[in-house]
């Protein structure tokens, strides 16, 4: 190269470079430039809507963060939940960001239940419905049109009325599997009331529960927590409630219990009775009943006597004068009768028989005991029982059912397998199901199309308990809707139009949302509120109010209703009908189906979360197994995780056994919930179905499925499966881990008057160091505790006298952390990530008491935390507030802290988590996602406390207590926990802490822990 | 005289040319079955580095490891491969200033086994690390714009400084005992070879005030690397002692650590310098008579360990904790009994064989229990960790542990490793020391 060409390329390059300067597209970092009024980048907004996951209809408030629902809490204002919520409730999330929603509607094009789907788009769709019952209309059939929904418990039932009506058809039904008809035809029986009974548990002394898992599944269950929290511990009492559950096995509510009665299955109403028996005959009943009333009691309950009682019930005399007496002298008491006591061929005998002994020892319309209120609206389902969906089958099979709409209803999961409902849907020429999943009835259809989720619904909720206070629950949508699914409303109501014809005239809306606001509308102006609103005032504001408040309740209570006394010959007719005592023959066991309560009756079982937390008895997640007792399993040369074949008259399933003393040896139990063969990922395949193998037995009055009645054999497969449980250890020997008092010790603790600040509990027993050693120590060694004057010192009080060991603290954690689920295999190789776990220890058997203590543990933010001087990298360090704070960027995963914490309280990364799509848009932006090879734990929700820490700064004060509330105090239902800071000694947390019945998980190793537990009280 | 002078001259020359001779034919001369080895050993190797490759790829959840039982073999081992990184310093150093002559022909094996099996010991803890990339951030002070230090409260960081010490420490001394003989290697070889040696010969001569320097040299490096040993062998057991973990919180710790790291390393040279011997052809060096003094160490090691052992179980035993109960019956009665039984008969019964003059004058009963003492010091580092780490004060987690496939597929990588370093270090430099040898000859007058 030359001179020249140099510089004429140097040239060239030049001009070039110089025009090809394109200016770069201008890009904002913040799009937002006039945002939605409501929206601030990075912070969530809360919308209250109504939980439809159960029908207890707890109010709910959904964090929005960025157009995406992040984390359900409890509507503090509701009087159903009071700001609680329970795991499934929390679950609602997933059920939303499901992956395996339906995204289009479905058209099937293979054999029924063959699994071939083809995707069609809405408009073909309606037109193969339409098609279809015009069809039906032209033949003048419709009244073959049949429809099965999912109770709805709101004006959504009024939609389906009217089309069904203005079709034609007058088969508008109602299933699901846990209803309370037994219950319902119970009280209508002895008190002569439809309606809404209400049971006041918080104020109740003496509670007798026959079977009733109120803490679980039984009609609200955060509602009963809630007042089970205040009748243990409730701040207003005088003394604390006696709790005594009666029920075959243990259930995690009779783990609650002072005192567990085990009792032979079917043999609830006539221990009740006995007991009733006894007051009566001692003279111990209610004095305001008349002597005729008396004496009319004692002829109808004469059969009663307690040596028969006692033979039948398997219950000893000796106990049953103890409930007795017990039941008659603290007032007030309360018997409840829950669902496996009524699922029963006797139930109603059942459930009448725990309404006497409520009668009889007075318990009726006081405060305390069994209370009946108006509800602010009842709305008539026809609730369909088994026995009438036999009737439907038969109907299916002689073709009387041309076409049938399923909405949200899934019978072919719970039906038993001799029921053979399948081949009598192979009979329907056509079936639409309405619904978010392909569950497994929706898999047995023709057409499914798609539905919004709650949380993109509207819709409203009558509760099915409010203490009274009459409420309504409203909903709303939270999130725009994520696919092109729609509202059911909306879905008949298009159905209905393209009709024409006097269906259309049913539906002059536009929407479902115009209905309902039409609906509520008529409220405001015809019906009026007691709220102090009525006519000339606008309705729009009021119904922003109502959707912002998440519904309408009363303030107060209303009067309970009165109750006139029932006719007691009456009730012979039942009473006489009493379970005949059948001894069990043979290898035969009871064998009790138990709902769930994370999966209830297997709706639940398709969101991870659910499948991960661990089962609050057995600690088993991700499966289904055989509860055995220990006796029985060893006669039987049964171990732990041997796969058992369950075998009933009408068919046989496969477990692997778990041993649990929480169940009487004649018994078998098996959790209902899981062993779909639909409804997504994470629900197929997964253990066994306990409902298939029930004898369809019917209850004689109601029709309701007898599902607690079946009697089955068991073999050994020789095949051994591996359970993926948590727990190690099942007792916790004498390391006081969960501790527990008797009431007496109770009692006297109250009474020393001499309470320390929490600073003075014990610590570094034995040997006092120089001052000049102490300074030194502090200043090298933990300098982070000395160089700030401290604010706060973040503690919590958790009440095991309060805590049901429900399990909600766990699942509402993996929500607000973006903790990874982790799978099966993780579990059965102890890789589980659980930044709180409830802890279950059975008493070693020298013990006295029975029930197993449960235990929530957690970080314990140790204030000389054995995890920090470990790490070598700083991973881990104390912050001035005197949390323990894990930086996962900092961590190299030696796993030393783990290691060294004495509680096990650490979770490491053994896999880098995955989230499929969409549930990635759950992720919570405010704290990060953790790598493979990271060390977690609970940080009390750091990310809540620098919130609430910049919220006070900004408005110059200091944090006020109870303004933080991390995720688990938050849901828990039982109110067990309190968190606050320590160093402020007017704080709730810090009265709590000076509760004599306090103290700290494994004290004597010097950690001063920042959880605070109070013991457990055993009223043995 | 000075006729007879001359012959005894010519006798040392000719006794010293063998020597070298031997010893340089046991350096440059290698057999099919030498490459063979080699070879088979690179695809152990490699195989290792596949498994960590895929560890990494995949996560920790590849190996055995769980929660309670977040540490395993990678860090048992990494323990066994300190205690044998203690046989060089022990024989070299320690012996070198007791001045003990039965050391010689084996000490550069042991010294050449320090540095390899620290290599080793230093890897474990980084391939252990959930995510390994970053293992540079446990090393005090490394440049970064944080102002981000180590923690050195935590073990792991003095493991850190105390093995790179020790790491360099054991360099610095294998290398400089090389000096003469690599000069004398410079002298004997053409090629490569030649440069290679007289770089690291540094311009050696062997005049005497060379020799001189070389001795001060050699005993302070010495002296220095005593303390080091001995601290390195304490602060892992320090890791261990350090934690609030029944079975691990013991005092006796550093002791037990530094003799079992002696024990094990005593039994290792003992290996090594048997298999020398026989493959290198080193017959007319190492005698039975050394072997056999190093025997009889090994059996006061040995007293020593049971007394250790004794003071430790009887502790636990004496605890009323029930943790620690279950722990020692967990060891003694429960799934790690096999395990325990073996290393109590290994470790405490099998070494009184040595009392017998037949067993330790026989070169294969020696190598026998050599191989047993290294498998029984495995599984005693083994049952420290595992069980106490099984077993908490939360009884709730208690757990267990198998290792994986893959943690062994590593580990046995890590083994092949050092023996392949092994075998490439003796075919680059002498695998006993000539000079030394010199020294021992009897023909040397000047008998240190």
């Amino acid at each position: 190269m030359d001179r020249r060409l140099f510089l004429k390329m140097v040239g060239t390059a030049g001009v070039l470079g110089a025009c090809s300067q394109v200016e770069e597209p201008v890009k904002n970092l913040v799009p937002f430039v006039i945002p939605p009024e409501d929206v601030v980048p990075g912070k969530s907004t809360g919308y209250a809507s109504v939980c439809q996951q159960c029908p207890s209809g707890c109010g709910i408030v959904v964090k929005v963060q960025d157009g995406q629902a992040k984390k359900i809490e409890g509507n503090p204002l509701h009087p159903v939940n009071q700001g609680k919520l329970c795991a499934l409730g929390e679950s609602a999330l997933q059920e939303l960001y499901n992956p395996d929603r339906l995204q289009t509607p479905m058209k099937r094009i293979g054999e029924r239940g063959s699994g071939q789907w083809e995707a069609v788009s809405w408009e073909q769709a309606n037109q193969i419905v339409v098609d279809r019952l015009k069809t039906l209309e032209n033949n003048k059939k419709t009244d073959a049109l049949y429809c099965i929904s999912r109770p709805l418990k709101g004006h959504l039932n009024q939609i389906f009325n009217a089309f069904l009506e203005g079709f034609g058809s007058p088969h508008d039904y109602r299933y699901t599997f846990l209803d309370d008809t037994v219950l319902q035809k119970a009280n209508a029986l002895c008190f002569g009331i439809h309606g809404q009974v209400e049971y006041d548990l918080a104020q109740t002394n003496y509670l007798l529960s026959f079977g009733a898992n109120f803490l679980e599944t039984w009609r609200a269950p955060v509602y009963f927590s809630k007042a089970y929290g205040d009748f243990r511990q409730g701040k207003t009492r005088q003394t604390r409630g006696k709790f005594v559950q009666c029920e075959a096995r243990m259930s995690l509510t009779a783990a609650n219990a002072d005192q567990w009665v085990s009792l032979r299955p079917g043999s609830e109403g006539i221990l009740a009775l006995g007991v009733a028996h006894l007051i009566l005959n001692k003279g111990w009943h209610d004095p305001g009943l008349s002597n005729q009333a008396v004496a009319e009691w004692r002829e109808l309950l004469s059969d009663f006597k307690p040596n028969q009682v006692a033979k039948w019930s398997d219950v000893s005399e000796e106990t049953l004068l103890q409930l007795a007496k017990d039941f008659s002298s603290i007032r007030p008491s309360l018997a409840l009768c829950g669902d496996a006591a009524m699922a029963q061929k006797s139930g109603l005998f059942q459930a009448v028989a725990v309404n006497i002994l409520n009668i009889v020892a007075g318990n009726i319309g006081i405060k305390g005991g069994v209370q009946f209120f108006d509800p602010f609206e009842s709305i008539d389902e026809n609730h369909i029982s088994w026995k009438e969906i036999d009737g439907i089958r038969q109907k299916m099979l002689s073709g009387q059912v041309q076409a049938l709409i399923l909405h949200e209803a899934n019978p072919l999961f719970h039906a038993p397998e001799s029921l053979r409902l399948e081949d009598a849907f192979k009979n329907v020429p056509f079936i639409v199901s309405l619904s978010a999943f392909m569950d497994e009835s929706s898999a047995f259809s023709d057409l499914v199309l798609p539905l919004h989720t709650p949380l993109e619904s509207f819709g409203d909720l009558l509760p099915s308990v409010d203490g009274g206070r009459r409420s309504v629950g409203l909903m709303q949508p939270v999130v725009a809707p994520l696919y092109d699914t729609r509202h059911v409303g909306d879905i008949l109501m298009h159905w209905a139009t393209a009709l024409e014809g006097s269906v259309s005239e049913h539906f002059p809306w536009d929407n479902f949302e115009s209905f309902l606001k039409e609906v509520w509308e008529e409220y405001f102006f015809l019906k009026g509120f007691e709220d102090g609103v009525g006519f000339g005032v606008d309705f729009k504001p009021f119904w922003t109010e109502l959707l912002q408040k998440g519904g309408r309740w009363d303030e107060k209570a209303s009067k309970p209703k009165t109750i006139h006394s029932p006719d007691i010959p009456g009730l012979g007719a039942v009473i006489h009908r009493k379970p005949e005592l059948e001894l069990l023959s043979g290898d035969n066991f009871y064998f009790i189906p138990a709902p769930s309560i994370f999966h209830l009756d297997g709706r639940g079982a398709n969101r991870p979360w659910l499948q991960e937390a661990p089962d609050p008895m057995t600690t088993i997640t991700w499966g289904s197994w055989l509860e055995i007792h220990p006796d029985t399993a060893g006669q039987l040369d049964i171990r732990e995780g041997d796969l058992i074949k369950i075998s009933s008259p009408e068919g046989a399933i496969e477990a692997p056994a778990y041993l649990s003393p929480g169940i009487r040896p004649d018994t078998l139990s098996m959790p209902i919930g899981q062993g779909h063969t639909a409804y997504g990922r994470y629900a197929e395949g997964r253990g066994s179905n306990p409902l298939k193998i029930i004898v369809p037995d019917f209850e004689a009055e109601t029709g309701a499925l007898a599902w607690a009645g079946t009697r089955v054999k068991i073999a050994k497969t020789g095949k051994h499966v591996k359970i993926a449980k948590t727990e190690g250890h099942t007792s916790q020997m004498d390391h006081q881990m969960a501790m527990s008092v008797s009431a007496e010790e109770a009692v006297r603790l109250n009474q020393q008057s001499s309470l320390k600040p929490i600073e003075a509990l014990p610590s570094r027993k034995g040997v006092t160091l120089p001052a000049f050693f102490n300074q030194a120590l502090s200043k090298y060694f933990r300098p982070q505790q000395n160089n700030q004057a401290n604010d706060y010192r973040w503690g919590m009080v958790i009440d095991l006298d309060r805590c049901t060991g429900c399990g909600a603290c766990n699942v509402s954690c993996h929500a607000e952390n973006n903790l990874p689920i982790t799978g099966e295999e993780a579990v059965k190789t102890q890789r589980e990530i659980n930044w709180i776990r409830i802890e279950r220890y059975w008493p070693k058997s020298t013990e006295k008491q029975e029930t197993p203590l449960f235990l929530p543990m957690l970080c314990q933010h140790c204030g000389n935390a054995p995890c920090e001087p470990v790490c070598p990298v700083y991973a881990t360090y104390h912050t001035p507030d005197g949390l323990n704070a894990q930086v996962y960027n900092r961590c190299v995963g030696t796993r030393y802290c783990a290691n060294n914490c004495p509680y096990e309280a650490r979770s490491f990364n053994f896999v880098q988590p995955e989230w499929p799509q969409p549930l990635t848009q759950q992720l919570s932006p405010d704290l990060s996602v953790r790598d493979a090879g990271v060390m977690e734990k609970c940080t009390f929700c750091v990310q809540r406390i620098r919130t609430a820490k910049e919220d006070a700064k900004i408005e110059k004060r200091r944090v006020r207590d109870g303004e933080i509330q991390p995720a688990c105090v938050s849901a828990c239902p039982a109110d067990a926990m309190l968190f606050g800071s320590l160093l402020d000694h007017e704080s709730a947390v810090s009265l709590a802490a000076s509760d004599p019945r306090r103290y700290r998980a494994l004290e004597h190793l010097n950690t001063e822990s920042a959880v605070i537990y109070l013991k457990r009280i055993i009223d043995a | 005289m000075p006729e007879m002078e001359h012959s005894e001259n010519a006798a040392v020359n000719t006794e010293y040319y063998q020597l070298n001779q031997t010893v340089i034919r046991s350096v440059t001369q290698t057999s099919r079955n030498y490459w063979m080895l080699v070879g088979t050993l690179a695809l152990m190797v490699a195989a290792g580095v596949f498994a960590f490759i895929h560890q990494i790829k995949n996560g920790l959840h590849v190996t055995g490891l769980n929660s309670p039982v977040f540490w395993g073999i990678y860090i048992s081992t990494f323990v066994f491969w300190i205690g044998l990184s203690h046989a060089g310093t022990l024989l070299s150093a320690v012996l070198y200033l007791t001045k003990s002559q039965w050391r010689k022909p084996i000490y550069r094996s042991a010294e050449m086994m320090t540095f390899f099996s620290l290599i080793n010991a230093g890897l474990l803890p980084i391939i252990h690390l959930g995510r390994p990339w970053f293992f540079y951030w446990v090393f005090p002070p490394f440049p970064n714009d944080r102002q981000l230090w180590t923690n050195l409260r935590s073990p792991l960081s003095w493991d850190a400084i105390a093995i790179n010490s020790y790491l360099m420490g054991s360099l610095l001394f294998l290398l400089l005992g090389l000096i003469p003989d690599i000069a004398t290697m410079r002298d004997y070889s053409k090629g490569w070879r030649r440069d290679f040696y007289r770089v690291l010969a540094l311009g050696w001569r062997g005049s005497s005030d060379q020799w001189l320097h070389f001795r001060k040299a050699y005993t302070m490096v010495a002296c220095f690397i005593i303390p080091l040993m001995v601290l390195v062998s304490s602060i892992v057991g320090w890791d261990f002692a350090i934690t609030q973990t029944h079975g691990l919180h013991s005092t006796i710790f550093a002791p037990l650590f530094v003799l079992g790291a002696l024990y094990s390393g005593a039994a290792a040279v003992l290996t090594l310098a048997i298999l020398m011997r026989k493959y290198l052809h080193l017959e007319s060096l190492i005698k039975i008579e050394h072997l056999e003094k190093l025997a009889l160490f090994l059996f006061g090691l040995c007293l020593l360990w049971i007394y250790l052992m004794l003071t430790e179980t009887v502790v636990l035993m004496q605890s009323e904790d029930a943790v620690e109960s279950a722990l020692l019956a967990l060891k003694m009665t429960g799934p790690f009994s096999g395990l325990y039984w073996t290393m109590v008969l290994v470790l405490g019964i099998c070494p009184f064989a040595l009392l017998l003059k037949r067993v330790r004058r026989s070169f294969r009963h020696l190598f026998i229990i050599s191989i047993l003492i290294n498998v029984g010091m495995w599984i005693e580092r083994y049952l420290i960790l595992i069980p106490s780490l099984a077993v908490s004060d939360n009884p709730f987690s208690w757990g267990s542990y198998l290792p994986s496939l893959i943690e062994i597929t590593i580990n046995v990588g890590l083994l092949a490793f050092f023996a392949l370093n092994c075998l490439l270090f003796i075919k680059l430099f002498p695998a006993v020391s000539m000079y030394e040898m010199k020294e021992l000859s009897p023909l040397n007058k000047e008998q240190p």
